[in-house]
């Protein structure tokens, strides 16, 4: 459980803490992992997370995942991709295509610390995976991949490679390989690539020339790679921002700290409207990304044939918006963002590190071009009259099915029922008037999505789409995140996150991304968000929706 | 059969915005630049115009039109 | 007498691996965290300190627009180096404002020969909070720690703001100048280096006076004031190292889309590329336009200057690192790592301008300052008041500029701002979009009537307003420069558009498309 790993790696704020910030920064200029805290993750035997419990790992349902692994983003997002996601990512494929005995190879190999590299990306090709170049025709691979995170520390590789010269989606395969199994004078290591950010973490590359590999590497059938990606990459591209969000919780605590003890004006610089009004919007935003990742990860698990647009779009809000709030909470910092040691350095750390989120596994606009051919299904079959989705997606902390891989699906074909949320509260007695307000924005909203994806020509909606068609999606994400943030407050069961205070704050936020709203809190939500983080930050709790206890 | 061949042919003619002369039934449809997203519109319309369930990857897996009508046909066919 | 083209010259080809100037040089040197040492005695051999002083005290400078034109020449290669070597400018303004002419005298000969200049204002703990400084100069002796200051320890001559009055106070200060080449052993130590996200060659370090004999410019108690009149023009010359920023992003970004291929198309070809990259070049002459006319004010309506100073550096900056982060998602994996592409050079840029925002006043500062300028600003605009003959000789570019007289500096702007209190009733271009701003000016001046003055709890409220008033002057700035001096009519119908798409959501689209197809043909 995440109190458990947060105990295991203490305050970070703590000088006397072998693996806080002050150690983490500095293997960070070491351009290094940080080898303390990887040792203490294995002892936390971390790689269980990620492997499914029928596999003798402790990855029962995805927001679990994803806020165990807060716990590492919050302290250092290196050891947050270098050391956890990028064997992450690699899993995910096997789990949802690999043979039964590849996954259960697979599983001990990861129970047993190793590290897998999902070597997938090409710097020529980018985002646009299905002209990757990397073949292994009668298996033997021949070609180079690029920017792939720790291609030299791993045991076994993940590769995604052209298994037939034709264009289209059924040219690629993808392949598990452990090294030991290659001729070693067939692959090479590329030199690492340094980075702005992320800079512990290992970004390398390899080059196979010739290079045989087993004849039961193959993951699933011939020519599924892509499709296995798509799918597979459902639980990451939700998984990951989840998991990010841990950033921002860093953020707006370094806020805090500098803001308390620090003196302007003849007064606390927290004590400044303009200060308090910029950490209000930054704790709203990281709910509603808490909420639309929660949501998300759980319908992986209920309703997985229709994850794909969700799983698609949270990356899109999440990234952004965290992205956001950092660069906006470094307006409150002022100079001291800047500074790469003392008290707050963790901060300009934070914000290089983040900047992978924006292209990093797939970038944001891509996200979008794949949602955007579904959408005029979406509004045929789905947004005129859904019905309303299951209430276990938003129900916090209860029992899911385990993640069902063969049911991903690449494409929803037409059907969503978050979007429905909206709509359904204005039933509802009592509501908060507010609430009532903004719900029936979102649901307009979708009304008009409706219209307009009905309207798309299919020529429209492929990779030559125009800013206008890819703002349909981009504002579906903004009422799927509404819809979540309501879900999750409608089936509270007590406490802040049923007292509509962060709902409206996260709905008023939302309202920006459809041009409905400045997404400015008017001061009577800011005080009671302040009140609700100081108290938090007292209380040494996080600042996500289940608050849990955290070690400083 | 051959209504349905007639029929997609069509169709993949207004997704690329062309006459239906220009298309050809062997030609994959990558070759026409119909990207793997444009198969799961493509799916939709099938399946409303055929009242069927189809998987949304069908159209990777039948790349021209001739291969998709006859998988398509013989699904209809099926009792 | 150098113009930004033989800057150009001087600074060569940065793909020559052995430039001085080169990307691979400049790369190595932030890696290294290394002072561009040769780069600046470069730059004092090409004779740009002598740029850094007034022509009245012997020196080149006679027109602050072109000022900002060489030094964003210097910020387009390299923002570390600018920021390295205009410090000496920025050092100096207190003693070309306020200085007797002996002193000035003396200080120009010493720039003019190299030596470096530095501004000692911010203190730890109290950052912009100026009038909380605990240095003092008693009997003209500093004691006590500057910190954070750009060149503490390379310069050779501090211009300080130290408390000369015990109770402290708007006239409990004063700056005095220090020559550490003169001081007595012992009576001042320098800080380390404070190791920082960006310009990471720069010498950020601080200064420890203890009884460190100084000799006062302008009056005595005068130290606050003349500051805040020296930050109008530092905060002006702040826009010249955005605009270099912004020359470099957009030269990267435009040329990557153009020579990318993805998705078996150029990346220019896919229409949201293009809608980015014309969003960012609109940014870029939406800047241009700002600071043209606050560079230009300097000279022509010197009393205005608090507002135009304040608009220019809350928003140039701000909107410069929209830009860059706009560039940065054209270029993905290319703007992170730090050995592809041009050595890294657009990772660097885009660690190194943030700073721009923060120093000589944060937007907060500023925006803080066009707030305490509300009723002013309504006030001129209802009256419609206007310094015709001032906002011609800003507006148009082909007339000669008037000599820049300090002593019209003030601290606050009486009339508002003539730029755009005359867009209620002046002439307005044909351009599209022309008439709505006005509109929309008509709708800020509205609503800035409706914030009562607070002298402590400023609502956000106001600062979201301050930023649309930053729209208003952008706008106006805009529109003003097209009216009289004519020129590119899609560049303008661009700027106007990004200008209102922030004030009334007013959709841009096909003015940015435009632009970007213009410049990846140029």
């Amino acid at each position: 459980m995440p109190e458990a790993l947060e105990h295991l790696l203490g305050d970070p704020w703590d000088p006397a803490n072998p693996l806080g910030y002050a150690e983490i920064v500095a293997a960070d200029e070491r351009q290094e992992m940080f080898a303390e805290a990887e040792q203490r993750l294995d002892a936390y035997g971390m790689n269980a997370e990620f492997v499914p419990v029928e596999y003798g790992g402790r990855f029962s349902t995805l927001d679990r995942l994803a806020r165990v692994m807060r716990a590492v983003w919050r302290r250092d997002p290196c050891l947050g991709l270098g050391y956890g996601a990028s064997s992450f990512i690699a899993s995910v494929n096997v789990w949802a295509a690999g043979s039964s005995e590849q996954r259960t190879a697979f599983a001990k190999h990861l129970l047993a610390d190793r590290k897998i590299a999902s070597v997938y990306h090409e710097l020529a090709h980018g985002n646009d995976f299905a002209r990757a170049e990397l073949a292994a025709y009668g298996m033997r691979l021949n070609g180079r991949k690029e920017v792939v995170t720790n291609a030299q520390r791993a045991d076994s590789l993940v590769i995604f490679a052209r298994t037939s010269p034709d264009p289209g989606s059924r040219s690629h395969s993808q392949f598990l390989v452990d090294k030991a199994d290659l001729p070693q004078d067939r692959m090479a290591y590329l030199p690492r690539f340094p980075s702005m950010g992320m800079r512990g973490v290992q970004l390398g590359g390899v080059v196979f020339t010739d290079c045989p590999i087993p004849d039961d590497a193959m993951i699933g059938m011939p020519g599924r790679g892509i499709e296995t990606a798509l799918r597979s990459f459902q639980l990451t591209r939700t998984a990951l921002p989840s998991m990010i969000i841990g950033v921002l919780d860093t953020g707006l605590r370094t806020a805090l700290r500098f803001t308390t003890g620090r003196r302007l004006y003849g007064r606390a610089a927290a004590d400044i409207p303009y200060v308090r009004a910029i950490v209000a919007e930054a704790f709203a935003d990281l709910l509603l990304c808490d909420a639309f990742c929660t949501v998300t990860a759980r319908t992986l698990h209920r309703l997985p044939g229709l994850a794909s647009v969700p799983a698609s779009l949270v990356k899109y809000v999440v990234s952004q918006q965290l992205i956001d709030a950092m660069n906006r909470l470094s307006s409150v910092l002022g100079a001291h963002f800047y500074i790469r040691d003392g008290d707050h350095a963790i901060f300009q750390k934070l914000l290089r590190d983040l900047a992978v989120i924006g292209f990093g596994h797939a970038a944001r606009v891509a996200c979008l071009a794949t949602v955007l051919p579904q959408t005029p299904l979406l509004a045929q079959r789905s947004w005129p009259a859904a019905e309303q989705p299951p209430d276990a997606i938003f129900q916090l902390g209860t029992e899911l099915p385990p993640l069902p891989f063969d049911a991903l699906a690449v494409s929803a074909s037409g059907r969503d029922t978050l979007s429905a949320v909206p709509r359904s509260m204005l039933d509802e007695t009592g509501l908060d008037p507010e609430l009532r307000r903004l719900a029936a924005l979102f649901a307009t909203e979708l009304r008009e999505l409706t219209s307009e994806a009905g309207d798309l020509r299919p020529m429209e909606t492929g990779v030559g789409a125009s800013p206008e068609a890819l703002a349909i999606p981009a504002r579906l994400a903004a009422v799927l995140a509404a819809s979540a943030c309501l879900g999750v407050w409608r089936h509270a069961e007590g406490g802040f996150l049923a007292d509509p205070t962060w709902v409206v704050a996260a709905l008023t936020r939302l309202t920006a991304r459809i041009g409905k709203g400045d997404g400015h809190l008017p001061a009577p939500l800011t005080r009671r968000l302040m009140s609700e983080l100081l108290t938090r930050h007292e209380d040494s709790r996080g600042f996500d929706l289940t608050a849990g206890s955290i070690a400083g | 059969m051959d209504d349905l061949h007639k029929w997609l042919t069509h169709l993949v003619a207004s997704y690329l915005e062309k006459d239906p002369d220009e298309i050809s039934g062997s030609v994959s449809l990558a070759t026409y630049g119909l990207d793997s997203v444009y198969a799961f519109v493509m799916c939709g319309d099938i399946e409303d115009h055929l009242d069927v369930r189809l998987e949304p990857t069908v159209a990777w897996d039948y790349e021209t039109i001739d291969a998709l009508a006859d998988h398509l046909s013989s699904l209809v066919e099926q009792p | 007498m150098t113009t930004a083209a033989d800057m150009d010259r001087v600074l060569g080809d940065p793909a020559d691996l052995r430039g001085l100037f080169s990307h691979a040089r400049l790369a190595e040197l932030d890696r290294a965290e290394e002072f561009p040492a040769d780069h600046c005695r470069e730059l004092d051999r090409f004779g740009l300190p002598a740029h850094y002083v007034p022509a009245r005290f012997g020196g080149d400078l006679h027109s602050y627009p072109e000022l900002l034109e060489l030094i964003r020449a210097v910020a387009r290669r390299d923002l570390t180096v600018a920021v390295a070597h205009a410090k000496t400018f920025l050092g100096s303004i207190c003693v070309w404002l306020a200085g007797d002419d002996d002193q000035a005298g003396w200080l120009a000969r010493e720039v003019r020969a190299g030596t470096p200049v530095s501004w000692a204002l911010t203190e730890r703990g109290h950052g912009s909070d100026l009038l909380a400084g605990e240095v003092t100069a008693y009997d003209g002796r500093l004691t006590g720690e500057k910190w954070l200051i750009n060149n503490a320890t390379r310069s050779s001559l501090l211009t300080v703001l130290a408390r000369t009055s015990p109770a402290g106070g708007p006239r409990g200060f004063s700056v005095v100048l220090a020559d550490k080449r003169t001081l007595p052993e012992g009576s001042y130590r320098h800080l380390p280096k404070v190791p920082t996200h960006g310009i990471r060659g720069a010498d950020i370090s601080g200064i420890e006076f203890r009884d460190a004999p100084s000799t006062l410019v302008g009056e005595p108690g005068g130290g606050l004031e003349l500051v805040l009149k020296a930050l109008q023009l530092t905060r002006t010359f702040c826009a010249g190292l955005s605009l270099g920023a912004a020359d470099q992003a957009l030269r990267q970004a435009t040329a990557f889309t153009r020579d990318r291929h993805l998705y078996g198309r150029r990346l220019i070809d896919m229409p949201h590329v293009r809608r980015t990259l014309g969003e960012a070049h609109a940014a870029r002459i939406v800047g241009e336009a700002v600071t043209t006319v606050a560079a230009r004010s300097i000279h022509t309506l010197p009393g205005e200057m608090a507002v135009v100073s304040a608009v220019t550096k809350a928003f140039v900056p701000a909107r410069i690192d929209e830009l860059i982060g706009a560039c940065g998602t054209l270029l993905g994996a290319r703007a992170f790592l730090t050995e592809v592409l041009d050595h890294g050079a657009f990772q660097k840029l885009d660690r190194d301008h943030r700073v721009v925002a923060i120093f000589d006043g944060s937007s907060f500062v500023n925006q803080n300052a066009l707030i305490n300028h509300f009723p002013a600003l309504v006030g001129g605009y209802r009256k419609g008041t206007v310094d015709e003959q001032g906002l011609r000789r800003t507006l148009d570019t082909s007339l000669p500029l008037p000599a820049a007289d300090p002593d019209q500096l003030t601290l606050s702007s009486r009339n508002g701002s003539s730029l755009v209190q005359h867009l209620r009733a002046g002439d307005l271009p044909e351009l599209p979009g022309a008439a709505e701003l006005r509109q929309a000016c008509e709708e800020v001046h509205g609503q800035l009537a409706g914030i009562a003055p607070a002298a402590r709890d400023v609502s956000p409220e106001a600062f979201a307003l301050a930023q649309r008033y930053e729209l208003c002057f952008a706008g106006a700035a805009v529109l003003g420069l097209h009216l009289v001096n004519g020129g590119d009519e899609s560049r303008a119908t661009a700027a106007l558009a990004y200008v209102l798409a922030r004030l009334t959501g007013r959709p841009a689209g096909p003015a940015y498309d435009r632009l970007a197809e213009e410049a990846v043909d140029a």
